[in-house]
């Protein structure tokens, strides 16, 4: 199987209800593999990104989990921001925080393009802490950046690809390009006024928004 | 003896074309199971689908060329509307075709177009339209709806379910409707909300910088949240306002409050667009 007939297969495999061939392809090209992971990754992070305050009870639950794990301790707080370099500047003072954010480094390095991967993940049963992360994540400066980062890997693998129909990448070619501009707007925006939750909330939205049309762009349902 | 033949052979091309638009031309009739699927996907053209009495679901589709075709097929619980490319180089005028379908009103819609318009009137279930660069348009809608569009623009009227419409540059234009929920968001485009609002009714309008305006009548209530970080903020209603359970951060324009006795919620929101609640 090639390449452009594994693309126009592709939402069956993001199903998991494509021709069996399709798995083969999968399997043999990582081209292909990669970029159904980086798809799904996007989508179901952005999906899954919950906007609320997290109560005192569930950070000491994610804090009490993280020193469980070894991830992190009050004392060695410190070694997180040398080990995590420039990111280490959005790390703020409150330790919950920063233990959540490591958290969200470990469990989400495929989508904030970190190669924090590379070293074992850890196997902690925390989907509810993974989400507060990710929602913390949301608020943090540091977030838009690194999303974007990702989101562009992403968008040169599409438009590189040879689209399973040209008429619909035609067709987004202006959204995406209006999508950007409000993407740099807005990310100009929470640059200049870190505290402006409505700017950050509306960052999200437009990198989920970018997502979906990039998956459009791939998987069209024509 | 040739010009004798000539009317002949007239006649002959003439019903030959006649035969050849006949050609392009399907119509077909299927027995509705009760709450039905309809499933239609086509790339370039205009889809109508309207509800109606009858138990059956009959579509009409006229194709522009032989460069595509129309797939008509009943399976249980569902009837499909497929347009096939046959050639997928022919430019896309010789792509197009138009379909015309009635449905019993307790079908379920679910739509994919490419470019053209769509418009769905008079169904009492869920409707779903994914049209990339397509106009849509809704009308006398009692189920959900949900439209996702990246450049089409989306018309809803009459509908009393609950509607969730998206777009990236597209405008979304909400006249008389009875929903008690709606989600509109776009990027660049306009937003336009024009008619009443449901006692115990969610509204929320989102967009980054186009412009929000809701036209509402003087006896609307309702609780006003209305943010746009750098775009102006006005509202026309008298207004009680509300402290903010938790302060704003960021310097934007910021309207809370509650107008008369709040019985619906409205949140509208912009990066860099007006915003603007007027009576009607």
């Amino acid at each position: 199987m090639e390449c452009k007939e594994f693309h126009r297969l592709s939402e069956g495999v993001l199903e998991g209800e494509a021709d069996p061939r399709a798995y083969q392809h999968l399997e043999a090209c990582p081209r292909c593999r990669a970029l159904i992971s980086d798809l799904v990754a996007v989508t179901q992070a952005a999906h899954s990104l919950p906007l609320y305050e997290p109560s005192p009870r569930l950070w000491a639950q994610i804090q009490a989990a993280a020193e469980q794990e070894g991830l992190w301790s009050p004392a060695g707080a410190w070694r997180w921001r040398d080990w995590l370099g420039p990111a280490s500047v959005y790390l703020p003072a409150r330790p919950a925080f920063a233990a959540a954010l490591a958290l969200v480094l470990l469990f989400g390095g495929a989508l904030v393009g970190s190669n924090v991967l590379e070293s074992p993940q850890p196997t902690l049963e925390l989907s509810r802490i993974e989400e507060v992360a990710w929602a913390e994540l949301v608020t943090e400066p540091g977030y838009g950046q690194r999303y974007q980062l990702h989101l562009q890997q992403v968008e040169k693998r599409v438009l590189e690809a040879e689209p399973a129909d040209g008429d619909i990448a035609g067709l987004a070619a202006g959204p995406l390009n209006d999508l950007d501009t409000a993407i740099t707007q807005t990310q100009s925006r929470v640059d200049q006024y870190p505290e402006d939750s409505l700017a950050r909330e509306e960052l999200n939205r437009l990198y989920q928004q970018k997502a979906t049309v990039l998956q459009a762009i791939n998987v069209p349902a024509w | 003896m040739i010009r004798s033949l000539r009317p002949v052979a007239l006649a002959a091309a003439t019903l030959l074309l006649a035969v050849g638009a006949q050609a392009q031309r399907i119509e077909k009739s299927f027995p509705a199971d009760p709450e039905t699927l309809l499933e239609v996907r086509n790339q370039v053209g205009h889809v109508r689908v309207h509800g109606w009495s009858q138990p059956l679901v009959k579509v009409v589709a006229v194709r522009s060329s032989r460069a595509v075709e129309a797939h008509l097929e009943k399976r249980t619980n569902s009837v499909h509307v497929h347009t096939h490319p046959l050639d997928r180089n022919a430019p896309a005028s010789e792509r197009v075709v138009d379909y015309e379908i009635w449905a019993p009103p307790d079908a379920e819609i679910s739509i994919y177009l490419e470019s053209g318009s769509v418009l769905v009137e008079n169904f009492t279930q869920d409707v779903r339209v994914d049209a990339p660069a397509a106009d849509v348009r809704l009308s006398r809608l009692d189920g959900r709806a949900t439209v996702n569009t990246l450049s089409g623009s989306v018309e809803v009227e009459h509908c009393a379910g609950r509607l969730v419409v998206t777009s990236v540059s597209g405008s979304l234009r909400f006249r008389d409707n009875e929903s008690r929920y709606l989600i509109a968001g776009n990027t660049s485009g306009d937003i336009f909300y024009d008619g009443d609002l449901q006692r115990g009714g969610s509204y929320e309008f989102r967009n980054n910088n186009g412009a929000i305006e809701l036209v509402l009548p003087a006896s609307a209530s309702f609780e006003l949240n209305a943010q746009s970080s750098e775009g102006e903020v006005t509202n026309e209603f008298p207004f009680t306002p509300r402290a903010h359970g938790r302060p704003p951060r960021g310097p934007y324009r910021s309207l809370l409050g509650t107008v008369q006795s709040g019985d619906a919620v409205v949140r509208a929101t912009s990066l860099s667009g007006r915003i603007r609640v007027r009576k009607r």
